[in-house]
């Protein structure tokens, strides 16, 4: 059920009804419940099954953690999650692996099996690392109330970000889940995020992605000026995808009367890699450093060992996008570069100049620090991402992208650009605040002839592969 | 706590906006909307049908035993077909013109089992097909414009979840179907003659599907230079065939099935079918001869209408007799040169019937 599809639109106003007709908080929070097992079973019945399997599978560790702050019981619970997520997720890519060194051609055609068929679950990725947080907070006593398995399972599975995130914690949820209010002030945010999430997704991230998609599944035929627009177009694609998401995601929680976090806050406007990650995937990245970047050591273990446990963090969670060595490249390459960037601060070899010039500069290196890193991250495999550098890099002839094409491209990203720069100045003017009650029909009319003139076929968003 | 509708009047506002949404939708769906805004004009062809329908059964309520049907289900080089003519040759026979531009199987099977429904017989058909009508795309004005909620049912297995979505979209949203082209709408405020215009063209329409059962012949020879159709030739195959990855044609699973359908069909109902490929110019038909695809993708078909004994005419194998070859684009030929080809086709059905 794809947000932007009619189905899911259908769905949610129905879900709306019936939830703020219910006139007890119970009610509601088994509604809740329903809707959203409704909402992945519409996915496949029998992986809902799974997943329902291993939310009680989670709740049976979280109950005997607070019983028994056993470390023995922690690493049990987190090896099975892993174990979980590593049976659907890596399967295929440490056969492949282990395949190649040992030379069992058993385990070499296994991927092409008709009869053994590992499928990705959905929002596997997600949920095993909102999970694993949780259990792990539990452990830590950050969480110290027990909670229901009502409470649990709606943590876990509640359908506005089930798919792909905002990575939630517990703090942040549970205390609105048991106190569900119709709050006036989340009316518009949440209708707006709606409106906003739409146009990113349908009229740019899906086009941008029409126009491109066929460079990048056979680049050699294009030439290097194709390639290096298709990059930086790929970028804007990604970042319409993902927080077009996250914005619907957004907006559906607040109509509930929930706050979930954000997620993007103008991350190509950040002015350093480690802005930029402040900026993007937000929930990600603090996941990441709570979870993985701490418990290494963090950098409490010496400069050195800091940058080691910087670059070993960033290449898991590459990992954890897919298992593709070029996502294990991208995450290596973020890692590498924000230890840079902290060796530089340490040796005081930063500029650390207020002007605007300097400030523009700044930007233009972190944005292009994303876009090498989007090359990687898009690149079919390690062969296709070496044969881009190589076209980019030796000024390589091939087929241009057509005229048009090139114009429409470079319009959507202008126009991408436009948006992330309004969401920069956080503050709403005065005037939009004031007149919001005309501005929001208003705006969702426009958007209905934009997508009735603009929208082509409706694309499954990029992070729901993770 | 009763925290609901009933306490708080706010919670309605996502509501209310839907519905005022969804009622400010059906206003661009209006007649006298749609004359500023609309400017394609795929739908005037695709309407019509109902009332062609009705033509079709008013005729065969009078129809003579010895009288034949012949029905053509094609695209817009099917347009040109003269009834008038084809009744001259063989005064038997009486033609409906169902093509409509770009149209896939999938629409022609839809008109077939629509005409069959109505009760009528048919004796012959002849069903077009070129490579373009083969890809999904080429099911966008027939979701939009034609299927009903029945057909889209029985058929859920052959389309596509998208296709599905679409098709519930186009008929859920007037916008979808008629999307408001606001510049369009500005030029025609400022001229009411452009208004005249495409009203005109409408009724136009209208008028010679009624006098022409369908059809829309044009006997006037247009030509357009030939020096010109190797770069139009290009530039049209690059549209038609837009590369998805290293390949430039995605023959759609369904429409295969439907074109497969349509054949069962005719066998079931004892109809004299014949599957008919338009001629084209000749730079268009280099391009196709040497891609990748289109060779694989003609011996698919003729294989399939063998399977059924079905006859083929590939009109490209007649191109050396064929005198009159003036087109007025890269893909239609003029429609002064259809006397010629349409004996061609007379024939082929003649000879089919013959050895029946």
């Amino acid at each position: 059920m794809l947000f932007t599809s009619l189905l899911f639109a259908a769905f949610f106003l129905v879900v709306y009804i019936i939830f703020w007709s219910i006139p007890n908080q119970k009610g509601k929070e088994f509604w809740l419940l329903i809707a959203s097992i409704v909402f992945y079973g519409s996915w496949s019945l029998g992986f809902l099954v799974h997943f329902l399997a291993v939310v009680g599978m989670n709740y049976y560790f979280v109950r005997l953690l607070h019983k028994n702050q056993s470390k023995r019981l922690i690493n049990t619970a987190v090896v099975i999650n892993l174990v979980n997520l590593g049976l659907f997720k890596y399967f295929y890519f440490f056969t492949d692996i282990f395949a190649s060194l040992s030379g069992i051609s058993a385990l070499t055609n296994l991927r092409n099996s008709t009869t053994f068929k590992i499928i990705l679950p959905l929002a596997i990725s997600f949920y095993t690392f909102q999970m694993l947080a949780y259990i792990i907070d539990v452990y830590r006593k950050k969480v110290e109330k027990e909670i229901s398995l009502l409470d649990f399972t709606i943590f876990i599975l509640f359908f506005p970000q089930l798919i792909a995130g905002p990575i939630m914690r517990s703090q942040d949820f549970l205390p609105e889940l048991k106190n569900i209010k119709a709050k006036p002030e989340y009316l518009s945010p949440g209708l707006s995020f709606i409106a906003l999430g739409i146009l990113k997704k349908v009229l740019i991230a899906d086009n941008l992605a029409l126009l491109i998609d066929p460079v990048w599944t056979a680049p050699a035929n294009y030439d290097w000026i194709t390639i290096l627009l298709v990059a930086h177009a790929f970028t804007w694609q990604i970042y319409c995808d993902f927080s077009g998401y996250t914005d619907i995601a957004r907006g559906c929680a607040f109509l509930l009367g929930f706050r979930i976090p954000e997620n993007f806050r103008s991350p190509f406007l950040a002015d350093s890699a480690r802005d930029l990650w402040q900026r993007w995937h937000v929930t990600l990245s603090t996941w990441l450093r709570d979870y993985i970047y701490i418990p290494l050591g963090g950098n409490r273990q010496g400069e050195f060992r800091s940058y080691i446990n910087l670059i070993l963090t960033f290449t898991l969670g590459g990992l954890w996008h897919g298992a593709n060595f070029t996502y294990i490249l991208w995450g290596f390459y973020h890692g590498v570069i924000l230890a840079l960037e902290r060796v530089f601060e340490r040796f005081n070899w930063r500029i650390t100049s207020t002007s605007f010039l300097w400030k523009l500069v700044c930007i233009f290196y972190a944005y292009h620090v994303f876009v090498i890193g989007a090359m990687m991250f898009r690149s079919n495999n390690m062969g296709d991402y070496l044969l881009i550098m190589k076209k980019i890099l030796t000024v390589s002839s091939g087929n241009p992208i057509s005229v048009t094409d090139f114009e429409t491209i470079l319009y959507l990203c202008f126009f991408s650009f436009i948006i992330q720069l309004a969401q920069y100045f956080e503050t709403v003017p005065n005037w939009i605040l004031k007149s919001k009650k005309f501005l929001i029909p208003l705006s969702y009319i426009i958007l209905l002839l934009l997508i009735s003139l603009y929208s082509k076929s409706g694309k499954e968003f990029v992070y729901f592969q993770f | 706590m009763n925290e609901t509708f009933l306490k708080h009047k706010f919670l309605f506002y996502p509501l209310l906006l839907a519905g005022f949404i969804f009622c400010f939708d059906k206003f661009f769906g209006t007649d006298f909307v749609r004359k500023y805004t609309e400017s394609r004009i795929e739908y005037s062809f695709y309407a019509e049908k109902g009332a062609l329908l009705e033509q079709l059964m008013a005729y065969q309520s009078t129809k003579k035993p010895d009288e034949k049907l012949l029905i053509l289900f094609g695209t817009s080089h099917m347009g040109e077909f003269s009834h008038k003519y084809i009744h001259e040759k063989d005064e038997r026979i009486t033609t409906y013109n169902f093509s409509a531009p770009m149209a896939p199987p999938s629409y022609l099977y839809y008109n077939l089992q629509t005409v069959l429904s109505a009760g009528a017989k048919i004796d012959y058909a002849v069903l077009e097909i070129i490579p373009e009508i083969f890809q999904d795309a080429a099911n966008e004005y027939a979701l939009k414009f034609a299927y009903d909620w029945r057909f889209m049912f029985e058929n859920k297995d052959f389309f596509s979840s998208d296709e599905m979505e679409s098709f519930v979209h186009a008929n859920l949203f007037s916008v979808v179907r008629f999307p408001p082209r606001l510049n369009i709408a500005m030029q025609r405020i400022k001229d009411k003659n452009k208004i005249a215009g495409f009203e005109y063209f409408n009724s136009m329409v209208h008028l010679a599907t009624k006098q022409n059962n369908g059809g829309i012949p044009n006997p006037i020879i247009h030509e357009i230079p030939e020096n010109v159709f190797e770069k139009e030739s290009k530039i049209y195959y690059a549209q038609a065939f837009r590369k998805q990855g290293d390949k430039s044609f995605k023959e759609s699973t369904a429409q295969k099935k439907f074109f497969e359908k349509f054949l069962e069909t005719c066998k079931q109902n004892n109809i004299q079918v014949l599957v008919y490929k338009p001629i084209i110019s000749k730079p268009l038909q280099k391009l196709l001869d040497e891609s990748d695809f289109y060779e694989v993708w003609w011996k698919d078909k003729i294989e399939l209408a063998n399977k059924s004994g079905i006859p083929v005419l590939n009109l490209v194998d007649h191109a050396s007799s064929i005198q009159c070859q003036k087109f007025v684009d890269v893909h239609h030929l003029s429609g002064g040169c259809y006397p010629e080809i349409t004996d061609i086709l007379l024939k082929k059905i003649s000879t089919t019937d013959e050895h029946r």
